[in-house]
């Protein structure tokens, strides 16, 4: 039987191909003891394989924590994470983009490799959850081949790049902003000066100031698109935000750039990336992102030390021709423009059609938002979904941060029976962006960190809010619900109406799911502004706790008074009082369900929680280079084992070359991939100064690069098994000499 | 052909309740009583919110079972996710083993009652695309392997073997019979 490898094996970018290739040969000396875990978990992070919850082979079953006994044994794939152990898969989709076809290949790989569901998260991702490892490079060959890459999907790295799903149809955007957060995607993916953070870096577009899409204010690099009349030529750019970010310490993004002009968007980008691998923290992860240190310098210093920085960058010619080399393919409508004709299509398409339905600025087109609940559609729902696309929509789909997908190019006049396809697929339901339409992360059901089962909430309100929509008030209907199972806040419950984040409580001796509210966080204009914690409630008491909440506001405001107008005024005191009673948790003999969280019939612990992978492996430059050697020389020996002795030799030079880069890097960061400048700053910063010398070997492995960079391995040049025996040989014996010379420099470093 | 990550589902009886919120307790309780003949039972998945969907599953290391509702028709699906190179005829035979215990043990659980399974109709996947692709030509290569445990499952009657499903779904197949000998002969059957 073919493997996919072979079967795929035109289809994928080469870069791409090269790259899975590297990864699961990675996994192979993970498997053989060959890779330490520290660094194989940040690698694999990195191809966006993440852990899941009860990975470190621990799970409470309701009545005792019980090991979960995997075949693999003691075998991990990083600190405390067993190798056999479910995990998720993060498929990075930039600015949310997905075309029918990919969509299917999705559809496909859930079936196989994960349980058949596709789980959109807030950050315009797929995850698959509960898939093995070992089924990775298999899933990763079939996304490339229909170009969807998972690299740098997790870890510390440049996640996916997120866009507003309107733009390119929006007639309140200045510009559509696809192609730019396209070419900023694919320029820093990989890009060299992106690889050093020590925690995440997230980016954003949007279209305008006014909308919440791209939720520009959360983010470490946010732009909206702005437009600029110099000289009679209007000119496009970008208002450029950096520095905000959620979690436990929401920061607001601080303006650095007014108007950044397009050609310009690139290498600040770059630019702020320097500053940050530079200067960002890398041992606290909790002070790692960008905020803090953009916080800790200030606005005005941070952008002098960016403008330092890119002033002396390197010119690229990327910087221009990424912007229009690769252009992003316009959106091809199916049908022709057609109005919606006059007529009655029944309440059910009216009502999703007052809440999902968007007219584009294209007249006789509009946008249609599917709703999916909790962000889940299943395989089968998804091929349906796709049909229907076909026949009616744009060529693509966009994924939303609200965990639903959007259709743009629909005909007015094709709405109906849209709808009517949507209907028979269970995904026609309205409300989207409504208090029923209600964004969680996956908390406990699969996150190590969850605290609070922020799924198992978000799916009981949606039910009962849902039955009653019709009959709420017109305003409340508006208001929006997020929830996050803990204070990491990926649910977003910041920027919304009504938050919430989990947390626990000790109430008689038991623990007690409860989920902290957070009022009058405003969704629009990117996410203005930040909500105002209340206090904490018991989880089961969320639902009476959201009806008390909009009947008081609904009661209390005054006329025509906005829901954060109408916090602000009352305060943090009023509030607390007027929804006190809500915190009291009964006696586990009165009521034991509020021991329990939603969704799960165990009683509640905090148990389970183990230690996240969102902040990744703090992995020096060195060990990367280090790990790479390691992977290279483990190829040469596949070579040579096929008999390829050209190609084992030369991949054993390479692996030299790899190492040496690794610690060169620690002192030089902007080393280049020429050969010649390796082994010329190897000599000067290692050999010269003697600090490669082995103890009681002294130059002996550092003369084994310079000897082979005199004379690399050519083809014609006679080289034979036993020479690339010998070079493997060599390569090895030098790659434990980068190891041990890079422990001395760390001893060192923790010395002074 | 090796068969690759099999599935295998038997509907329920018109009469039978589908509760999936009742189905939660019991599968937490059954991994906590290794109630399944698995490796490692890991965890229970809640799907309930999905529309046509897996309803609420139990995670296994190397298969996940649960009520699933594809297409509107409620039925236990035991889905194989860990294979190792084998006979195709043991393979199915152990599916369908798998599958048939979980149905009784279901069938035995009073908090999910009235539930039972019909035996006379069962749906079969391959679901790895690398082994085959949902066409005749990989159907035509599957069914005589299911005829043949058709005809130990239903010595009584002619059962069919039917190529079903999207062209874009792994490969499937239908098995029917003329009566239903109930899950528990089955299981002896096999």
């Amino acid at each position: 039987m073919r493997t996919w490898k072979e079967r795929l094996g035109g289809e994928m970018p080469p870069a791409w191909a090269d790259e899975i290739d590297a990864f699961e040969h990675e996994m192979e000396l993970r498997r053989q003891g060959k890779l330490d875990e520290k660094v194989f978990a940040e690698t694999r992070l990195r191809r966006g394989a993440y852990g899941q919850r009860y990975d470190n082979g621990q799970r409470h079953d309701g009545e005792q924590t019980r090991a979960l006994n995997f075949p693999c044994g003691d075998l991990t794939k990083g600190p405390s994470t067993v190798w056999d152990a479910p995990g998720m898969e993060r498929i990075k989709l930039p600015m949310g983009k997905v075309s029918h076809r990919q969509l299917e290949v999705l559809a496909e790989v859930a079936e196989e490799y994960s349980d058949a569901i596709l789980h959109v998260t807030t950050r315009q991702d797929i995850q698959l959850h509960f898939v093995n490892i070992d089924d990775t490079p298999d899933l990763m060959r079939r996304l490339a081949a229909v170009g969807i890459t998972t690299r740098e999907a997790c870890g510390n790295s440049v996640r996916n790049v997120t866009a507003c799903p309107y733009a390119g149809v929006c007639g309140d955007a200045s510009f559509d902003v696809t192609p730019y957060a396209n070419a900023l995607t694919f320029f820093l993916l990989g890009h060299k000066d992106a690889q050093d953070f020590g925690r995440k870096f997230k980016i954003a577009f949007s279209g305008c100031e006014g909308h919440a899409c791209g939720l520009t204010t959360i983010h470490d690099i946010g732009c909206i698109a702005a437009e600029r009349q110099e000289g009679g030529v209007t000119k496009r750019g970008f208002s450029f935000y950096v520095g905000g970010g959620l979690g436990a310490v929401p920061h607001k993004a601080q303006l650095l750039y007014e108007f950044l002009p397009e050609e310009e968007l690139l290498p600040v980008s770059q630019a702020v990336c320097r500053v940050f691998a530079r200067l960002g923290e890398k041992k606290n992860r909790n002070k790692a992102r960008l905020k803090f240190l953009v916080a800790k310098l200030g606005i005005d210093e941070f952008r002098r030390l960016v403008e330092a920085e890119r002033e002396v960058l390197p010119e690229d010619e990327r910087w221009t021709t990424a912007l229009t080399d690769d252009p992003v393919t316009p959106e091809i409508p199916t049908k022709d423009a057609a109005p919606l004709e006059p007529g009655d299509y029944g309440e059910g398409f009216e009502r999703w059609r007052r809440t999902n339905v968007i007219p584009q600025a294209q007249p006789g087109y509009a946008t249609a938002i599917v709703r999916l609940p909790l962000g889940d559609i299943t395989s089968s729902q998804t091929r349906a979904l796709v049909d229907l696309a076909r026949e009616h929509c744009g060529d693509t789909a966009r994924t939303t941060v609200e965990q639903n997908i959007v259709y743009r190019w629909i005909p007015e006049a094709s709405l109906p029976a849209f709808h009517d396809g949507l209907a028979r697929i269970g995904l026609a339901d309205g409300g989207a962006g409504t208090i029923e339409d209600i964004t969680a992360c996956p908390g406990t059901d699969t996150c190590k960190l969850g605290i609070s089962a922020s799924r198992g909430l978000a799916g009981e309100l949606e039910n009962r809010l849902s039955t009653k929509a019709e009959s709420l008030d017109d305003d409340v209907r508006k208001l929006r619900i997020k929830a996050s199972g803990c204070f990491n806040a990926c649910g977003q419950h910041h920027v919304s109406d009504i938050g919430f984040l989990g947390v626990s409580r000790n109430v008689g001796g038991r623990r007690v799911s409860h989920f902290q509210l957070v009022v009058g966080g405003q969704w629009t204009q990117n996410g203005a502004s930040y909500g105002l914690a209340i206090g904490a409630f018991p989880s089961k008491r969320i639902p009476d706790l959201v009806d008390r909440l909009t009947e008081y506001w609904i009661a209390e405001r005054q006329p025509g008074e906005r829901f954060q107008d109408f916090i602000k005024r009352s305060g943090r005191a009023k509030l607390k009082k007027a929804l006190d009673d809500l915190r009291h948790v009964p006696a586990y003999e009165e009521d034991p369900s509020f021991f329990a969280d939603w969704g799960d019939a165990r009683e509640y612990t905090i148990g389970d929680m183990g230690v996240g992978e969102c902040a990744g492996e703090v992995v020096t430059l060195a060990e990367f280079g280090l790990a790479a050697s390691e992977r290279e020389v483990f190829e040469a020996q596949l070579h040579f084992d096929q008999g390829d002795a050209l190609k084992a030799a030369t991949l054993a030079y390479g692996a030299m070359l790899s190492a040496a880069k690794g610690l060169i890097k620690q002192q030089n960061p902007d080393i280049s991939d020429d050969a010649d400048a390796i082994v010329r700053e190897f000599r000067e910063r290692f050999h010269d100064t003697q600090l490669f010398h082995d103890p009681y070997a002294g130059a002996k492995f550092a003369s084994y690069l310079f000897k082979t960079h005199e004379e690399p391995p050519e083809k014609g040049d006679g080289v034979d098994q036993e020479a690339a025996r010998r070079h493997i040989e060599e390569a090895q014996l030098f790659i434990e000499a980068a190891h041990a010379c890079y422990d001395r420099m760390q001893t060192q470093v923790a010395s002074a | 052909m090796d068969l690759q990550q099999l599935s295998v589902k038997f509907f329920v009886t018109a009469g039978s309740r589908v509760d999936q919120d009742a189905l939660i307790p019991v599968f937490h309780r059954w991994i906590r009583e290794q109630r399944l003949e698995e490796r490692v039972l890991v965890d229970v998945a809640d799907y309930r919110h999905v529309h046509h969907g897996p309803g609420v599953m139990l995670i296994a290391h190397d298969a996940h079972y649960g009520l699933d509702e594809e297409d509107g028709e409620p039925g236990l699906l035991y889905s194989r996710k860990r294979d190792e190179v084998g006979d195709a005829d043991d393979k199915l035979r152990a599916a369908f083993d798998k599958t048939l215990a979980a149905c009784a043990h279901l069938q035995g659980e009073p908090d999910l009652q009235p539930l039972s399974f019909r035996g006379d109709r069962a749906l079969v996947r391959v679901q790895s695309r690398l082994v085959a692709d949902n066409s005749a030509a990989s159907f035509a290569e599957l069914a005589p392997h299911l005829e043949k445990l058709a005809r130990a499952l239903y010595p009584e009657s002619t059962p069919s073997v039917r190529h079903v499903g999207d062209p874009r779904a792994p490969l499937s197949a239908e098995i029917s019979a003329d009566g239903d000998p109930g899950i528990e002969a089955l299981r002896a059957r096999i």
